[in-house]
């Protein structure tokens, strides 16, 4: 197959974008390139920027490798990138929306009902439920790959808890800190503003009347996978980073204990899945949640963000119909190309799946984070049979798709530099009409030679995202 | 500030003033080991010391 390079053309010539760069790589001397790159890792060692891999026993938690070499975006692109996810972000809002409203889009036969309403992530609780803004995904993660020239692809849209950005925000600082020289050269656009808006967004879908609303960062602890990010952001925000237990309900209002007494708590920002929200309503074995938060929720006292049931619109039997949504709710033609996907509940889907494994990508329905997935040109005989039965028993658990030519970048490896595949989640932040982001996201490489899974928690490692402003 | 931090740092300083007593006795211990004292009292200096997470002062000389 051949890969796009996001550095070089296909003859070798370096891209416009990348050549202030490339001239400037040329130039360093290897060992000035070494000291840095050992003086980074010595940098996020000492902030703690950690990530736990859930399973492995040697040592908790890992560092996320950093690469030096930027994902450099031109501004041209990005703007295009952007229009296409502001439309994106506003079609699944207005999709949940009507999900847990009228549901028009399954009146019109757009979507067949029993895929939502009978999907584990569709939330019977939220119906007729209003919303500030009727926003639901006030932060979605949209996972995006290039396979071509101005040629890209939405692979997932995380609308449920997303992670990543604090990532995005120090590979960022530590550029910065390590090659001011690359910041005057370049024309890069800052990042640093999004924990402001990302608090300005939460402020804006507060409770009806509540003129200075009280927010707060919920996570599950500190043995949660991407705790360092919640600290990190709720520091950044200069708000209380909350567990379950600090809340309660009371009267259908929700408060913090805090040494002053109760404090009223207007909006939470939640890092915790649906299911551990509040042991009354979800799951009754959770300790992490809230007892009774549901119910001041569906009162209106209490906004949670991302709201709940947004499951029902990122899940993976779900996103084949994205486009559609767009064409229904906005009555546009979508500018970010959805992957062909085969849907293995389908007969026909499952047989051409069943007989094309060695070329395809299948993916657990409601899988995420990379594990419970086959990547059939990568994987052995054992592994390809061993998914052909997982797929013949429950068919409607898999969802298929053709293998991506993913782009790929000039990557630090041991070996020196060679490309390795990436793919960008930008951040997108939502609040009544208004849909933004900053510019750029997070990019991930797969550090494995020609692997194509660039999930942290399967060795991922990140760099920072230039976008470069004319 | 949030009770449960209220709490935390409550039972850190609680801790470490808990701390205080057998470092202070593991220094006094220390310090009698490396004074002259009687043989049969030396012992218990050393003990005392090693108990503390300290190492014996002199250079060649058997702990018990």
């Amino acid at each position: 197959m051949n890969f796009y390079n996001e550095m070089y053309d296909a003859n070798g010539g370096v891209r416009a974008h990348y050549k202030g760069y490339e001239d400037w790589l040329k130039a360093t001397p290897p060992e000035r390139i070494e000291r840095k790159r050992a003086e980074a890792d010595l940098a996020f060692h000492r902030v703690g920027i950690t990530f736990a891999v859930y399973g492995e026993e040697a040592g908790k938690e890992r560092l996320i490798p950093f690469d030096i070499i930027p994902r450099v975006i031109p501004s041209a692109e990005w703007k295009s990138l952007r229009s296409g996810l502001r439309q994106r972000v506003k079609a699944l809002n207005m999709f949940l929306h009507d999900v847990y409203h009228d549901q028009e889009i399954l009146k019109a036969g757009k979507i067949p009902a029993e895929q939502v309403l009978n999907n584990a992530q569709f939330r019977p609780e939220m119906m007729g439920v209003d919303l500030p803004g009727n926003i639901y995904a006030h932060i979605a993660g949209v996972d995006i790959v290039r396979a071509g020239e101005g040629e890209f692809y939405v692979l997932e849209d995380n609308l449920r808890v997303p992670s990543g950005v604090s990532y995005m925000l120090e590979d960022r600082k530590m550029m910065m800190r390590l090659f001011p020289e690359l910041f005057a050269k370049h024309k890069v656009a800052p990042v640093q503003h999004y924990p402001d808006m990302l608090l300005e967004k939460l402020r804006a879908v507060a409770p009806k009347g509540v003129s200075n609303p009280t927010v707060v960062v919920l996570t599950p602890g500190a043995y949660n996978s991407a705790y360092f990010e919640h600290t990190f952001l709720a520091q950044q925000m200069g708000v209380e980073l909350v567990e379950g237990r600090d809340l309660f309900v009371k009267d259908e209002v929700v408060y913090m204990r805090t040494t002053q007494g109760p404090r009223r708590v207007d909006v939470i920002y939640r890092r915790l899945d649906d299911d551990y929200m509040d042991p009354l309503a979800f799951r009754a074995d959770s300790s992490l949640g809230v007892p009774g938060i549901l119910k001041a929720y569906q009162a209106g006292n209490v906004t949670l963000s991302n709201a709940i049931g947004t499951g029902v619109a990122d899940d993976k039997s779900i996103y084949p119909y994205v486009p559609d949504m767009i064409r229904f709710y906005l009555g546009e033609e979508p500018t970010l190309n959805n992957v062909p996907t085969y849907m293995c509940r389908k007969p026909d889907d499952l047989k051409y799946v069943l007989d094309n494994l060695a070329k395809l990508v299948v993916k657990e329905v409601h899988g995420a984070g990379g594990y419970g997935m086959l990547v059939g040109p990568a994987s052995t005989r054992e592994q390809i049979e061993h998914f052909r039965q997982l797929l013949i028993a429950k068919p409607d658990g898999y969802i298929a798709q053709p293998t991506l030519a993913l782009s790929n970048c000039p990557t630090f490896v041991e070996e020196g530099i060679a490309p390795r595949h990436l793919d960008l989640r930008p951040f997108v932040l939502s609040s009544g009409d208004c849909v933004d982001m900053v510019p750029g996201g997070l990019t991930r490489v797969a550090l494995t030679k020609g692997s194509l899974v660039v999930n942290s928690s399967q060795g991922g490692g990140t760099k920072d995202t230039w976008v470069l402003e004319d | 500030m949030l009770s449960r931090t209220a709490d935390h740092l409550f039972w850190m300083s609680r801790y470490i003033e808990r701390a205080e007593s057998p470092a202070c006795r593991a220094s006094a211990q220390a310090h009698m080991s490396e004074a002259n004292v009687t043989p049969e009292l030396k012992p218990v200096g050393f003990g005392a010391a090693k108990a503390g997470g300290l190492r014996p002062a002199v250079q060649g000389e058997t702990t018990c």
